[in-house]
């Protein structure tokens, strides 16, 4: 039968159901090692991201390995196929390979063009091969699909612009200050999207130097996961001259940083640039902030706007990378028709070597010709009649029109059973 | 056709294939156009090189100011030097797109007036003080400063762009292929620090030269002022840089005035009298 995918995704099933289904380290082990000794599956492999949970793999049964597969997730995962059969994708063949491309391309991805689904795929590689599990169809197929991912992410703008208000910040924050290497943070609130900016911000190489919050407790907690110290909120104003990344999230009903405020830290600071995010609603910052020179001010609304344009600006990019899912198949189904060619070619070309054989060296004997001068002849015949055939056999392979010719081969020149049982 | 003639042609196509393969990078057309474009800029200098050094070589002087043609060689060679070697790390998409547009409009002048004007071996004939070593000194920091403050002056407009992409909360593609403002800052300021100290010099060897070929220290002609007042406008802009700590946009905007005037002092040497207007 071929390359199959069983899997579940983000677009149809939900989160309970995935989670249930995830693959822990532990678990991606053990699930590799069952696979292997399944003699359904000849090669296999196992994605699980937040967002999927996914099953490649090569059989040589007639039809889809799905009793294979439910017996892993019994054994695996505890889950009977009646708790998510229904959630289930399948895909063989043609089908099967433009899912991976469009995978690894971001295509498939929850946000379009997203890095980590790469990173997830390589190593989700990486253990099925160090477990046994891949020979060399799934390896080759897994090289080409990486390969494919790389390619549509520096040749395209698929993963151009952040497309998350946490990564917005900090994009935003990298075109201000290059490098996030020297720049301090205070976070005004520990809510859920200022510790995710706030993490995003450290992750980028920030120093988040302070934390302010009524709830000492709260902040603490954030600043032990994050660094720096927390400042009591009465106190933050005295602390904000050494800050470059102000993040605002309080639920202060009106503007707790005023425009002379900021006017005058301006002056202080020499016109160093400020980048004050103002995640609050109501805004804890006074618009007529962003007036002043060298500082940038960005409410939510604006955040979500330049994520939506990033994102429009993905979208844009599908087409090219559709293309290249379309090209990197092509490729790929060449090369596996080629080597399904193998044999049946083997085969004629020994079929034309024992013809050949017999009649020079009979030619040979009686002409009395040396068996140099008759190798000679031999090779060169042999080249001119292999030549078209291959070529063409090679040509057909781009455009999955292999099996005719081999058929063809098959019956023209009756290439026997014994040739059959020698490959 | 002389061999100068075909390097400096071939120079200036160097730069005009960079620029285009920029164009391709920045449209997306080609997305390593922007390397082949950089391989490209790097060979335009490398002929404008060997055009100084053949010049050189035919004439037994390094005179690169006795006609338009050979000044506004030399005024882009000094440019790519500046932009290649010494902001080799700062090299930015953005920038060598502007920048090769320039060197290619300089190269195509030159290559214009090639031919027109007097030759090295005539004006030292007739003017055989500008053979004193003091000129030369003079001629070559007096370009290496405008160099310098030119590749400010692209840094300055590409940061407040920037500056103006941020403050509108767009996101354009032009915002997606400038570098941070802190690189443009960056930019902006280094060739400040090193053109100043270099025009300081070139302004101290001209009065010197001045007095030994002219006799007097000050010619007083509107370039000489023009000069001073340059000289001027940009010591003010490091001191408030380096003594007030001034940065961000209000030192894009004071580069952008002050090249301004540099230019408008070329303008004028050009049309009015004076010991400058000789090309």
């Amino acid at each position: 039968m071929g390359f199959f995918i069983i899997g579940i995704n983000h677009k149809d099933c939900p989160v309970e159901v995935r989670e249930r289904l995830h693959f822990t380290s532990q678990k991606l082990q053990d699930g590799l090692a069952y696979a292997k000794d399944m003699a359904q599956f000849s090669e296999a492999m196992i994605l699980s991201t937040c967002n999927r949970v996914e099953f490649y793999g090569y059989t040589d049964s007639e039809g889809l390995p799905e009793d294979g597969f439910f017996a892993l997730m019994k054994e695996i995962h505890g889950v009977d196929r009646r708790d998510f059969e229904h959630y289930l994708y399948r895909y063989q063949g043609r089908e099967a390979l433009r899912h991976l491309f469009r995978v690894a391309a971001g295509l498939d991805s929850l946000v379009i063009g997203e890095n980590e689904i790469l990173g997830q795929l390589r190593e989700a590689f990486q253990k099925a091969h160090s477990a046994g599990c891949l020979h060399s169809l799934l390896y080759r197929l897994m090289e080409k699909a990486l390969k494919l991912g790389k390619a549509a992410r520096t040749e395209t703008l698929i993963n151009e612009g952040a497309v998350s208000i946490p990564s917005v910040a900090v994009e935003l924050a990298e075109k201000i200050f290059g490098q996030l290497i020297r720049e301090n943070v205070m976070v005004l609130g520990t809510g859920e999207m200022a510790t995710l900016t706030v993490k995003n911000l450290k992750n980028a190489g920030a120093a988040i130097r302070y934390v302010v919050s009524h709830s000492q407790e709260r902040a603490e907690k954030l600043a032990a996961e994050c660094g720096g110290e927390w400042v009591p909120f009465e106190t933050w104003e005295k602390k904000i001259p050494a800050v470059d990344i102000f993040i605002t999230a309080t639920s202060c009903p009106y503007p707790i940083i005023k425009y002379e405020q900021v006017k005058k830290l301006m002056a202080e600071r020499h016109h160093r640039p400020l980048f004050l995010i103002d995640i609050a609603v109501p805004r804890n910052v006074d618009p007529a902030i962003h007036q002043l020179d060298d500082v940038y001010l960005y409410n939510v609304d604006d955040l979500k706007s330049v994520a939506d344009r990033n994102l429009k600006h993905r979208g844009l990019e599908i087409a090219k990378v559709e293309a290249m899912v379309e090209k990197a198949l092509a490729s790929y189904q060449s090369w596996l028709e080629q080597l399904e060619a193998r044999p049946t070619v083997e085969s004629f070309e020994r079929h034309l070597d024992k013809i050949l054989e017999e009649e020079l060296g009979e030619f040979a004997k009686k002409s009395g010709i040396p068996d140099t001068r008759k190798d000679e002849l031999r090779d060169r015949i042999r080249a001119k009649l292999l030549h078209v055939p291959l070529t063409k056999i090679k040509e057909a392979s781009q455009n999955g029109g292999v099996a005719r010719y081999l058929h063809a081969l098959h019956s023209l020149f009756d290439l026997s059973p014994k040739d059959k049982d020698q490959e | 056709m002389s061999l100068a003639f075909v390097i400096l042609s071939a120079g200036c196509v160097s730069y005009g294939v960079a620029f285009l393969l920029h164009v391709l990078s920045f449209t997306e057309f080609w997305k390593r156009g922007r390397r082949a474009g950089s391989v490209m800029l790097q060979t335009g200098f490398l002929l404008g090189t060997l055009y100084f050094l053949s010049q050189g070589f035919q004439s037994g002087y390094f005179l690169p100011v006795v006609n338009m043609s050979a000044a506004l060689a030399f005024f882009a060679w000094t440019l790519a030097f500046v932009y290649l070697v010494l902001l080799g790390k700062a090299r930015t998409e953005s920038f060598g797109l502007f920048l090769s547009l320039l060197l290619c409009i300089l190269m195509a002048g030159s290559v214009a007036s090639f031919g027109h004007g007097h030759g090295i071996q005539a004006m030292v004939k007739d003017h055989p003080y500008l053979l004193n070593p003091t000129f030369v000194l003079h001629v070559v920091s007096a370009f290496f400063a405008y160099a310098n403050f030119a590749v400010s002056f692209i840094a300055s407009i590409l940061y407040l762009i920037e500056c103006r992409e941020l403050k509108k909360k767009s996101v354009s593609g032009f915002y997606h292929k400038l570098p941070p403002l802190e690189r443009l800052e960056r930019m902006v300021c280094l060739p400040l620090s090193w053109g100043t100290p270099l025009l300081l010099f070139a302004t101290a060897t001209g009065l010197v030269w001045a007095k030994h070929a002219f006799g007097s220290y000050l010619l007083w002609d509107p370039k000489t002022i023009v000069t001073l007042v340059v000289l001027g406008c940009y010591l003010s802009i490091l001191y408030r840089h380096w003594v007030a700590a001034v940065r961000g946009k209000e030192m894009a905007v004071l580069s952008l005035i002050a090249f301004t005037i540099i230019v408008v002092s070329f303008i004028e040497t050009a049309f009015l009298f004076g010991k400058h207007n000789f090309l």
